[in-house]
């Protein structure tokens, strides 16, 4: 092969060379005089590497020495040069060129180092020190966390918001959804929206409109009536202040006293007429006052307790505190620790004999006359039938039955009328009676065949008693037996003769705006809160007051009683005649009830 | 005086994040709203107080990467790294209660453990600039790594030298090895130091060729087999006949040895100043991941509000 050896000089003046050309079957490269490319680097052997051709032209260079040689920066024991390849040895650098004058293989352009010039360079040049030279870079990384993270938690749920038609192919695959904005788990009552988040979240950056829970929550009930009470703070308040979702399984709904007493503390000010008193907390609460039923004829059996009907008084309030109920009964008597007389011999009765929880359990099922009370106040009218009674229904029915009961007997024959009442009549003692026992006559106390005819004189005879022995029977029952022991009855004095029963209104609950379960104190005994053994007149109202609570319930920061809030015992949305968050009942009526001013 | 970053002012800033989480717990163990019933969340005023500040704290604290590049600003960048510190340590208290310690699989908790993660990345920094300084003051013994470079350079000199001397092979093994050797490198080598130690000693197979070369019957065979180029020196002095081969060899020997002793200096020192720097390899990314999740958690929340 022929090779021209390039021998290279750097100089401040500029680059000069010295050309050597050789032909032979190898060059040999080391320190030794002998060799074709001399270097005179301490690091370099001897004879430290040779370039052969091979067999197929390429130009191959071999290392003899134990260091080896570095080709392009890469150590190596042997390897095939190419034009454009540096070969290093020690601190002296071979290029391998295209040869620059005809008539040669090979070209190679050594250039040596000035004496130590370079040799404090060359462990640095091997070695990388530093960390900012291992190719990690924190900007790089930075910017690609950064964006990664921005992609997958923002830009991509955002899309799935803006795009309806990318929400539910996002939503599946989890991570690039809304789904990773979710900030905790709903309440179990929502948990079948699922991960429709937009079911509420409808406009960004809006907070969740009524609107959205009305959608469901149609006829919630308002919690004051906003033509007379266009109360800011109940008007313009969002369903969202109060109900917080996203935080199960704390309540979804807000629960704390603030929310009541914020207003109610000073509730004048919001309510100038209303009744009712200010409270701020459960130590001032103000005494109970019981809705009973104003004293007022026109309202009659079986009326609802309403605002028209009904007055609130205190229960400290003790010349007013009475129970309107129409109806007489003795509490003291019926729960007599040796029980009562009945039929059976001596019964003894417990609230829970009359008194029984209704569906649900917070309130009581009315007292039931013919399930409770009959056994022993039979409603038999004729001792020589006690098998008979009458209905307990209203005097027009019961007239119908004695007038019906006796004409038939009368007409029928056979009636002998020989036993009379066992007991006195105990409800009215000292009155007196304004008719008599009529004596049958011959005609009804006579026994008739089947079939057997009357004659017209016969009939009118029999149907005369009749009718004096059911009016005989009806004052008895009206006013001295039956009826009266818990009815107030009055007569009228006409023919004839017709009674008239004072209205039966027993309050359905004392307490309407408060909800007291009974069924959470069903441990504690009736007679702790109600003081029934001592009560001798239905004008009792049987109530505790609330000191009788604070017995065992304290404000919510207590800790030696039972912590309690406003919520337990009160609700908000009550009055369903106007519906949250529906324009109709609030905002029009609203309208109106300012314009007429103020709607006070 | 020398005043650590720690006791800047007195502990000024310490004292001024104590109050911090001090207030913040207050409130939090206050919260207006003590209420069993109302869960503890970000959504609450004391919840939106919290993260406003938690929030301001983070976007000024990694405002300090760029204040700490900044010559020409007032203040002291002694008092920021200390108020960076301290109020970032301050966020574990502030951030968490901010969560009401509701937590799930979603990008807000996502940024909380983000933030843990650059605070405790942050922690391992104070505890670096805390205990490596000194370390790396006594490892270079009043040198710097420069100089102790080129005395390294300058013995690979010597060394080669020497060994041109004694004889050919031993010329290339020295040649070899002081081409081998080489300090630092990736991340890991540089963090774990001295993995490449044996590149001094690694040419086994080169030395039992000269093995065979030296002596024939050999009382240090089994030696000499370990393949390590001390051993070879030692041979060699053993064997070498003439005062003056067997002082050459003993100066090679020493040569070596201080070169040896030398690069292992340098390989402490990067290992040192590699333990020193490698968190913020940690520590400015994850802050820029705790941006964006910070961002987009700030965003989604009032988005879905």
């Amino acid at each position: 092969m022929r090779c021209l050896i390039r021998n290279i000089t750097r100089k401040r003046s500029g680059i000069t060379h010295e050309d050597k050309p050789f032909s032979g079957d190898h060059i040999t490269i080391g320190r030794a005089a002998a060799n074709q490319i001399f270097l005179s680097d301490l690091r370099v052997a001897l004879n430290h590497a040779r370039v052969s051709q091979t067999p197929d032209g390429k130009f191959q260079i071999q290392a003899l020495a134990l260091s080896g040689i570095r080709i392009n920066g890469a150590t190596t024991g042997v390897g095939i040069i190419n034009a454009g390849d540096v070969i290093s040895i020690g601190s002296c650098r071979i290029e391998v060129v295209k040869p620059p004058l005809e008539g040669f293989d090979l070209c190679l352009e050594v250039e040596q180092p000035k004496t130590g010039a370079e040799d404090t360079a060359t462990l640095q040049s091997r070695s990388r020190i530093g960390l900012e030279n291992t190719g990690l870079r924190k900007r790089m990384w930075s910017w690609v966390l950064a964006v990664t993270l921005f992609t997958v938690f923002l830009v991509a749920p955002m899309a799935g918001f803006l795009v309806e038609d990318l929400r539910e192919p996002l939503r599946a695959t989890g991570m690039l959804s809304d789904q990773m904005w979710d900030t905790g788990r709903l309440a179990n009552v929502h948990q079948f929206i699922g991960q429709d988040c937009n079911a509420c979240h409808k406009k960004a950056f809006v907070r969740v409109e009524d609107e959205a829970c009305v959608e469901c929550h149609r006829e919630v009930p308002v919690h004051a009536d906003p033509v007379h009470y266009p109360v800011e703070e109940l008007t313009a308040t969002r369903c969202g202040s109060c109900h917080k979702e996203h935080n199960a399984p704390s309540s979804l709904s807000r629960l704390n006293d603030p929310l009541c007493v914020d207003c109610h503390s000073s509730i004048r000010d919001f309510a100038p007429n209303t009744e009712l008193l200010p409270v701020g907390d459960f130590e001032e609460h103000p005494q109970f006052q019981a809705t009973l039923f104003k004293d007022n004829s026109a309202a009659s059996s079986g009326d609802a307790q309403s605002d028209s009907n009904t007055i609130r008084v205190s229960l400290d309030d003790k010349a007013n505190l009475v129970e309107r109920s129409g109806v007489r009964f003795d509490h003291k008597v019926h729960l007599a620790a040796g029980g009562i007389n009945a039929p059976a011999g001596k019964r003894v009765l417990d609230c829970g004999s009359c008194h029984q929880l209704e569906p649900g359990g917070t309130g009581l099922a009315p007292v039931n006359m013919e399930t409770m009370c009959q056994d022993c106040h039979r409603l038999e009218f004729d001792p020589n039938d006690p098998a008979r009674q009458m209905p307990h229904a209203d005097i027009a029915t019961v007239t119908h039955t004695l007038r019906e009961y006796y004409a038939a007997r009368a007409l029928e024959g056979g009636y002998l009328d020989k036993k009379q009442w066992q007991s006195e009549a105990r409800a009215a003692p000292d009155k007196a009676r304004t008719r008599t026992d009529p004596e049958p006559p011959e005609t009804v106390r006579k026994r008739r065949r089947p079939a057997q005819e009357l004659t017209e004189s016969e009939r009118k005879q029999a149907l005369e008693w009749a009718q004096e022995k059911f009016a005989f029977v009806a004052e008895e029952m009206f006013e001295f037996r039956a009826c009266t022991t818990c009815h107030i009855v009055s007569r009228e004095n006409i023919q004839p003769p017709s009674w008239t029963l004072a209205p039966v209104k027993i309050a359905d609950r004392w307490l309407p705006k408060g909800l007291f379960p009974h069924i959470k104190h069903r441990t504690t005994p009736c007679a702790t809160c109600h003081a029934a053994t001592a009560s001798e007149k239905s004008e009792d109202v049987l109530l505790p007051g609330i000191e009788s609570c604070m017995e065992c319930h304290g404000g919510p920061d207590v800790h030696n009683q039972l912590a309690s809030q406003c919520v337990d015992c009160h609700k908000f949305h009550i009055l369903d005649t106007h519906f949250m968050g529906n324009p109709k009942n609030m905002g029009q009526d609203m309208d109106k009830s300012q314009a007429m001013g103020g709607g006070q | 005086m020398h005043e650590s970053f720690l006791v800047y002012r007195q502990f000024k800033h310490l004292k001024l994040a104590l109050a911090l989480c001090l207030v913040a717990i207050i409130l939090y163990i206050w919260h207006p709203f003590h209420d069993a019933a109302e869960s503890r969340n970000g959504g609450t005023w004391l919840g939106y107080a919290l993260g406003g500040i938690g929030a301001a704290i983070i976007f000024w604290l990694t405002w300090f990467g760029a204040r700490k590049r900044s010559y020409k600003a007032s203040s002291r960048l002694q008092g920021w790294l200390s108020a960076h510190v301290y109020l970032g340590a301050s966020l574990i208290i502030i951030a968490t209660l901010h969560t009401g310690f509701q937590f799930g699989w979603n990008v807000h908790t996502l940024a909380y453990v983000l933030m843990l993660a650059v605070i405790a990345s942050g922690f391992y920094g104070i505890y670096a600039y805390a205990r490596l300084p000194a370390l790396m003051t006594a490892n270079r013994a009043g040198e710097t790594l420069q100089s102790m470079l080129d005395e390294i350079a300058a013995l690979d000199r010597e060394a080669i030298a020497t060994a041109d001397v004694i004889s050919a092979k031993v010329h290339e093994i020295t040649v070899r090895s002081v081409e081998r050797t080489t300090v630092g490198g990736n991340f890991l080598t540089q963090l774990r130091g001295a993995s490449q130690t044996e590149n001094l000693e690694n040419i086994e197979q080169q030395l039992e060729e000269m093995h065979t070369q030296l002596t024939t019957a050999d009382p240090l065979a089994s030696d000499i087999e370990e393949g390590k180029t001390m051993m070879v020196m030692a041979h060699q002095l053993s064997t070498a006949r003439g005062g003056e081969q067997v002082s050459r060899v003993r100066q090679l020997l020493d040569l070596l040895t201080r070169k040896k002793a030398l690069v292992e200096r340098v390989r402490k020192d990067i290992r040192y100043k590699a333990t020193m720097d490698f968190w913020l390899y940690i520590h400015v990314p994850i802050t820029f991941a705790l941006l964006a999740a910070l961002i987009t958690h700030i965003i989604c929340v009032f988005l879905y509000w």
